[in-house]
């Protein structure tokens, strides 16, 4: 399912990254790799708050709905 | 010489002033035209550092 | 021999603090994005000839932001002699990525890890050596806000340069693929040096595009690495990117050993309120509404009344001796008064003419006519006045009554006023004392006249709410430090979005907050054309340093500190911007898809107080400089321009300032703004003095409405501006000049970064036709509802409300071509 469908607290693996090749190279190099761990801190509308490989990085919907878990 | 002594007062404000108001200008424009931002801070503190000016 | 060394590392990893320390310089350190897009360099303390690079924080070599490709050429043109890596210890994975990629660059890497002081807060351990031993390089452990450690990995990066020996790098990747490199690295140019084929080797395998510029010729991999995927069944980028992954989970394993599975600590879950869907306008909302409450209307106002009062008024106690026996006396004095005033009502109601007596004992009368007060006993006397006082609190109910006899009355009438310099140590104000200095020397009364009233009224009106500032630029400093400021960028891209913009557009306005150059620089952060000019145009809506006197002035002088009105100005601000973004991101000229947002939040942490006093040091500092330069001479050029003018056919000094040169002009002008319910012409000349700086329209009033004469108590200072505005006509001013087009100053960063006249006359018209309505319809429909007046001006303003209701709710038209990247 897509991040945003993810419910907070919970910790997830990601699967598959999709979208544009700049923005998904731009995401890999932040740790949002196929594999690694990411759990949902906080939603506000579709927007996401998450922890990836021990960092709190934020993300807005259309790149949330990208990252598949 | 009775002009200088009577008004010496007003001589004395008058040329500190002018000093004053003159390295002022002179400084703005030797600030301009270094490029200098008139922000005022200096580029050191500023989030904005070295994105300011090329 | 110069040795070159850079501080490489990501974002929020420490760098810069580990920068001024190294280098004993001053650079601010932010908590948002896009801090630093060029390098600073600084020479490193204890070593002579070294200098140390500051590169932009990156989280990869990629060629993808703008930060990467400057910390990318800087590093294979450059060539320092070694590379200091520092490695956020709390976040070792992710750190972790960059530097192997550093690794293959061929020159000498030392990797300090930082935030140590917080790994063993935490009780997590990481084992150096066996870090050193697996990446293939010097590893040290350092607190860079602490200090421990950086002298040490600053020595060792230095001990590398000298040595000059080149890095060879550790890390392998699978077999399949060093074959491929191999082959790669084979048909590299031979111009490529030898410890960084390897580099050149990966990039070209990940078709890397920018690196083609650097390698003349490009040698052809194609099959090569068309190869490859085909064998292994991923793209080439993912292949790399996949292999450094996995080599960092087994350093990790090996090297990190975490304390507890804690999945949450006190930055997620104070994030969880914060940025809760439901909870975080509004807790945003009353965090801008303290700040500003505080420092303008609480805390700032009473700092303000000393400069206002004290330092540039009648004078002060110094350190309040002396100040409450003066208050004692002063009270009595004005119970006396109202005895005085209350027998005097009586006697006139039964009908004795109280006019001369009351001259006479007015403390202000020079020379007071004592037979008039006798003669008035005698009357009083004879037709058995009795007077009843009435004592009034606060809220302006009656306390206390009790009766005034002529025994009183004579009593109440011998008293004298007491004179503040005979209670404890009185420092008499700035004013009094330069007039008495420049009449002891005898100086011309013109020249008197512009020092005192041009120059003293002009800057010390100004330089009156700079403790109003610092108390604000504390707070700033302060949100801004402990992290809070970032998680507002993400909140607002919520609303942001929704009128085409991304929350990254918000951090221009917050930096704007100080001063709005910066601001408007801060946009460059902004990759998309259209999004980048539209925040260009409205970052200038949110008030600024400077705005702040006048924000201060109009809530403080007409308006009595009412609660509201300051933080209601910064909401106006917001709403502008909002409100605009909606009405142009409609337009065809700034319709399109806003880009993406992507923002690492750091952990909340307690500012250190040397930053925060150091941040809002700065900007006071800055401002204090302003107002002894531009604002001085914009205050000698006022004083001129308004007391000289025509009178009687000759060009000369003139008594009363309405019939100066600038009151000519200023009536002119003034039918401008009379719909806006401020068509006088001092306010008119006072906004438009405030187009060379903000601070001048608080300059100009202290002159045109004679700051330096009138200062007697409180709000008497400002007591005239009163008499010319209307609370309703005051708020429209007041918004017009936090709306209307910025200062010089601003203006020209807004012409730089729109780099088009075109776009910058569009920007600063639409902000001032916006100002300019906005203002009209406050003040138009404002006593349409308080006065029901209604005119030619209510009518339009009416017809601009709907027209705005229309252009902000009509449905967005997305546009109609479909444009798509296509690589070639």
């Amino acid at each position: 399912m897509p991040l945003i469908l993810a419910k907070a607290g919970q910790t997830n693996t990601i699967v598959k990254i999709g979208g544009k090749e700049k923005t998904r190279k731009f995401l890999e190099s932040l740790g949002f790799v196929a594999g690694s761990e990411v759990t949902v801190i906080s939603e506000i509308a579709g927007n996401v708050i998450v922890n990836v490989k021990d960092t709190r990085i934020a993300i807005n919907k259309e790149m949330a709905k990208r990252i598949m878990v | 010489m009775e002009f200088l002594a009577n008004n010496w007062g007003s001589l004395l404000v008058g040329a500190i002033l002018l000093v004053v108001v003159g390295s002022i200008v002179l400084r703005q424009i030797k600030n301009h035209k270094q490029g200098k931002s008139s922000c005022g801070r200096g580029c050191s503190n500023c989030p904005m550092e070295g994105k300011c000016h090329k | 021999m110069r040795i070159k060394i850079a501080l490489a590392g990501n974002p929020n990893s420490g760098k810069t603090t580990l920068f001024n320390a190294l280098t004993g310089s001053n650079q601010f350190v932010g908590n948002w994005p896009g801090v630093t897009v060029e390098k600073k360099e600084g020479g490193l303390k204890g070593h002579k000839d070294v200098t140390l690079t500051d590169l932009p924080g990156i989280y990869s070599l990629s060629p993808y932001t703008l930060e990467e490709v400057v910390a990318r050429n800087y590093l294979l043109k450059e060539k320092p002699d070694a590379i200091l890596n520092i490695v956020d210890g709390t976040n070792l994975e992710r750190n972790l990525y960059l530097t192997t990629q550093l690794l293959e660059l061929g020159i000498p890497v030392v990797v300090a890890v930082n935030m140590m002081d917080v790994v063993n807060k935490n009780g997590d351990k990481i084992h150096v050596k066996k870090l050193a031993e697996e990446l293939g390089c010097e590893v040290v452990e350092i607190s860079a806000l602490k200090g421990t450690g950086i002298k040490e990995a600053a020595n060792r990066a230095v001990a590398l340069a000298e040595q000059k020996k080149a890095m060879k790098s550790v890390h392998t990747f699978s077999s399949r693929i060093e074959e491929a490199l191999n082959a790669i690295e084979a048909k590299l140019p031979d111009s490529v040096p030898e410890e960084q084929r390897r580099f050149f080797a990966i990039k070209l395998f990940e078709r890397d595009d920018k690196v083609k510029e650097q390698l003349k010729p490009v040698p052809d991999v194609e099959d090569i690495v068309t190869a490859a995927e085909e064998e292994l069944d991923d793209d080439s980028e993912s292949i790399i990117t996949n292999e450094r992954y996995t080599f960092i989970s087994s350093i990790i394993t090996d090297c990190y050993t975490k304390k507890s599975k804690n999945k949450q600590t006190i930055s997620d879950k104070i994030d969880r309120i914060v940025t809760n869907r439901w909870l975080a306008l509004p807790i945003f909302a009353v965090v801008m509404f303290v700040v500003y409450f505080v420092s303008v209307t609480t805390v700032g106002t009473i700092l303000t009344d000393w400069t206002n009062d004290g330092l540039f008024g009648d004078g002060w106690h110094l350190l309040d001796i002396g100040a409450a026996e003066y208050a004692d006396a002063s009270d009595a004095y004005s119970l006396e008064r109202t005895k005085i005033d209350a027998y005097l009502a009586a006697a006139e109601e039964s009908g004795i003419d109280v006019e001369a007596v009351t001259e006479a004992l007015d403390p202000e009368t020079e020379n007071p006519d004592a037979s008039a007060v006798t003669a008035f006993e005698e009357e009083a006397a004879a037709a058995g006045i009795e007077g009843t006082a009435e004592i009034y609190n606060d809220e302006g109910e009656i306390e206390e009554t009790f009766p005034v006899s002529l025994e009183d009355f004579q009593t109440a009438a011998q008293a004298e006023e007491p004179d503040p310099a005979n209670y404890g140590v009185w420092v008499p104000g700035l004013p009094g004392l330069i007039k008495s200095g420049l009449e002891s020397i005898n100086c011309a009364p013109w020249l008197e006249g512009l020092i005192l009233d041009g120059i003293v009224a002009g800057v010390g009106a100004v330089l009156g709410f700079v403790p109003q500032m610092l108390v604000l630029f504390i707070f700033l400093a302060f949100l801004e430090s402990c992290g809070y400021m970032a998680r507002i960028a993400f909140i607002m891209d919520r609303i942001f979005r929704k009128f085409g913009l991304s929350g990254k557009s918000f951090i221009p306005m917050l930096i704007g907050t100080g001063c709005g150059i910066p601001g408007v620089m801060a946009s460059r952060t902004i990759e998309n054309e259209r999004d980048r000019r539209m925040t260009i145009m409205t970052t200038t809506f949110i008030p600024c340093g400077a705005k702040l006197p006048i924000i201060a002035l109009i809530a403080g002088a007409l308006f009595h500190n009412a609660w509201w009105v300051a933080p209601s100005a910064y909401f106006v601000g917001i709403a502008a911007i909002v409100v605009s973004g909606i009405i142009l991101k409609k337009t065809k000229m700034f319709s399109g898809e806003p880009a993406p947002f992507v923002m690492e939040l750091p952990a909340y942490h307690w500012p250190t107080v040397g930053n925060v006093l150091r941040s809002m040091w700065e900007r006071g500092w800055s401002f204090i400089k302003k107002a002894g330069t531009v604002i001085l001479l914009s205050t000698i050029f006022i004083w001129f321009v308004s007391n000289f003018g025509v009178v009687d056919g000759q060009f000369q000094m003139v008594e009363d300032l309405s019939d100066g040169l600038l009151a000519v002009i200023g009536r002119f002008i003034a039918p401008i703004f009379s719909p806006l319910g401020w068509g006088e012409w001092r306010a008119s000349v006072a906004a438009i003095t405030g187009l060379v700086a903000k601070e001048n329209v608080v300059g100009t009033f202290g002159i045109l409405y004679g700051f330096a004469e009138v200062a007697e108590n409180g709000w008497e200072i400002w007591g005239t501006l009163s008499s010319s505005f209307t609370g309703l006509s005051a708020y429209s001013f007041l918004v017009f000049n936090l709306l209307c087009a910025p200062c010089f100053a601003a203006m020209g960063a807004i012409k730089r970064e729109m780099n088009s006249a075109k776009w910058f006359w569009f920007a600063i018209g639409y902000q001032t036709i916006f100002a300019y309505l906005v203002s009209m319809c406050v003040y138009q429909i404002g006593m349409l509802v308080t006065a029901g007046s209604f005119g030619v001006a209510t009518v339009i303003s009416l017809i601009v409300l709907v027209a705005f209701f229309y252009l902000l709710f009509r449905p967005y038209k997305e546009s109609q071509r479909l444009e798509k990247e296509v690589r070639v």
